[in-house]
């Protein structure tokens, strides 16, 4: 009797709760969306583990406290394990990405992509010193001739990250509003 | 006691004996058919249909403990020295006629037949099975970059579970302890896994060598997620639909395949509130059994 108990309540316990998000469906289930103050820009990202950092000059940048941590401070963001810095270039992809060409590029790990929402980049995975790994991709503007820098930094390699190639191809240059992927 | 005298008191029990058996195969329809594949397969032919005469043939009435104690040439116990287990007294005096051997032999039919005539439902025994179990579910926070709509990464697990069942008759019950982990990173340290408790309860229908069943599984437990080299820890269960069939292996070995409807769910954190993922999905379990 117990048994059958047991088995009834770990079979109506589901059902109540058979989950909020099909993650069979599109729009980057199980994610959350950051939107940009000035709405020019939103993309997907996990939080937990990303945590959003407003700096005083009003940047505001993504990182991932290190193993064992659940807060960090902006101070600490070289002991981060992930960090993300999103800026607006004057220029689009292609152009903002070779005005940012420095001697270490490895130029034939340029890629470049098309995001769900239908718009073009392109990026490098790149190393800039011990434990110190780089992705820069440049997604262009909803206006011409601009674009956004995404700059990712790890202390390990970042070339075959399903994660981070997920928050890079979710980024749209457009509030969430008028998102062309959906929720 | 003449020799005359000592074959008249095997001769009469063992016409007893084999007539009831002629009125139970009248009686029954026939055949040593058990209504259990599973029993007939483990007792063969160890297991004497005559000797269950007396019960279908009237199972109101109590059934003696040894039906040789029914013969009626055989004087009562009081009469006599306590007999052996299965001699009568007069033989257990006399040397014996048969190797021990033969004359152990008789008694274990006999004690194999309350067993047949208490259990007329299918299966009895509690089985224990290592089971592995393939199914897909989604990668959070990864995506699926050929769909062009943002939809997860598929991310396929394996697992493994011990299944216990401690009834398996015409209903199964069983609890399953399984481990899963994503497929292609076992003890690899970088990938989900989930360690979660499941009970099944299904149906069946035992037959020769094949048991067919229907299941449903439910259950619960952990899953760690690891996303940007960090621990995640988070909560996982599931649900679903099995259909398969054990096939026997050997006397006491048996293989089980099955195909089912899984949904498992995935809950964590999200901001500051709790969010579930879930998918449907296919399963694929092969399990080894005794």
């Amino acid at each position: 009797m117990v048994a059958l108990a047991l088995l009834a309540a770990s079979s109506v316990a589901p059902a109540l709760s058979c989950g909020d998000i099909n993650g069979g469906a599109g729009g980057f289930p199980g994610t959350v969306v950051y939107e940009s103050p000035a709405k020019d820009f939103h993309f997907h990202l996990l939080e937990p583990p990303w945590i959003p950092i407003k700096l005083p000059t009003g940047e505001i940048f993504f990182l991932v406290p290190p193993e064992g941590m659940i807060s960090i401070t902006a101070a600490q963001e070289t002991d981060a394990a992930y960090t993300l810095h999103i800026a607006l270039q004057n220029a689009d992809a292609t152009s903002a990405y070779q005005a940012h060409i420095i001697s270490v590029w490895d130029l034939s790990k340029k890629k470049t992509f098309m995001t769900p929402g239908g718009d073009t980049g392109v990026e490098i995975n790149w190393q800039e010193g011990p434990k110190v790994y780089h992705r820069d991709a440049y997604v262009n503007g909803s206006t011409a001739g601009t674009s956004y820098q995404l700059r990712f930094t790890a202390k390990t390699p970042l070339d075959d990250n399903a994660l981070i190639e997920q928050m890079v191809l979710s980024f749209e240059p457009r509030a969430f509003s008028a998102s062309r992927v959906g929720r | 006691m003449t020799a005359l005298g000592r074959a008249a008191r095997l001769v009469v029990p063992l016409a007893l004996l084999l007539g009831a058996g002629a009125r139970a195969r009248a009686q029954t329809g026939g055949g040593d058919d058990l209504d259990d594949p599973k029993l007939a397969r483990r007792l063969k032919t160890r297991v004497s249909v005559p000797l269950a005469a007396p019960a279908a043939a009237n199972p109101t009435q109590p059934v003696p403990a040894d039906p040789l104690a029914v013969a009626p040439s055989l004087p009562p116990p009081s009469a006599g020295p306590p007999p052996g287990p299965r001699t009568p007294p007069s033989a257990a005096a006399e040397p014996p006629a048969f190797p021990p051997a033969s004359r152990s032999s008789e008694p274990v039919a006999v004690a194999q037949r309350p067993v047949k005539s208490a259990d007329q439902g299918y299966g009895r025994t509690a089985t224990l099975q290592l089971g592995y179990r393939r199914f897909s579910f989604v990668r959070l926070g990864a995506v699926d970059s050929g769909a062009g709509n943002g939809k997860a990464a598929s991310e396929p697990f394996d697992s493994l579970s011990l299944d216990f069942y401690p009834f398996s008759k015409m209903i199964r019950f069983g609890i399953s302890t399984q481990y899963g982990w994503q497929s292609g990173t076992f003890n690899s340290g970088t990938g989900d896994y989930f360690i979660a408790e499941s009970f099944s309860l299904g149906i069946q229908r035992p037959r020769e060598t094949w048991t067919p069943f229907v299941q449903g599984v439910g259950g619960a437990g952990y899953m760690r997620r690891f996303q940007f080299d960090r621990t995640v820890p988070t909560a996982y269960w599931q649900f679903g639909l099995d259909a398969g069939a054990e096939v026997a292996l050997a006397r006491h070995a048996f293989l089980t395949a099955s195909i089912g409807y899984l949904h498992p769910v995935n809950g964590f954190a999200k901001e500051q509130s709790f969010t579930t993922v879930y998918v449907d999905t296919w399963s694929f379990k092969i399990a080894i059994g005794i």
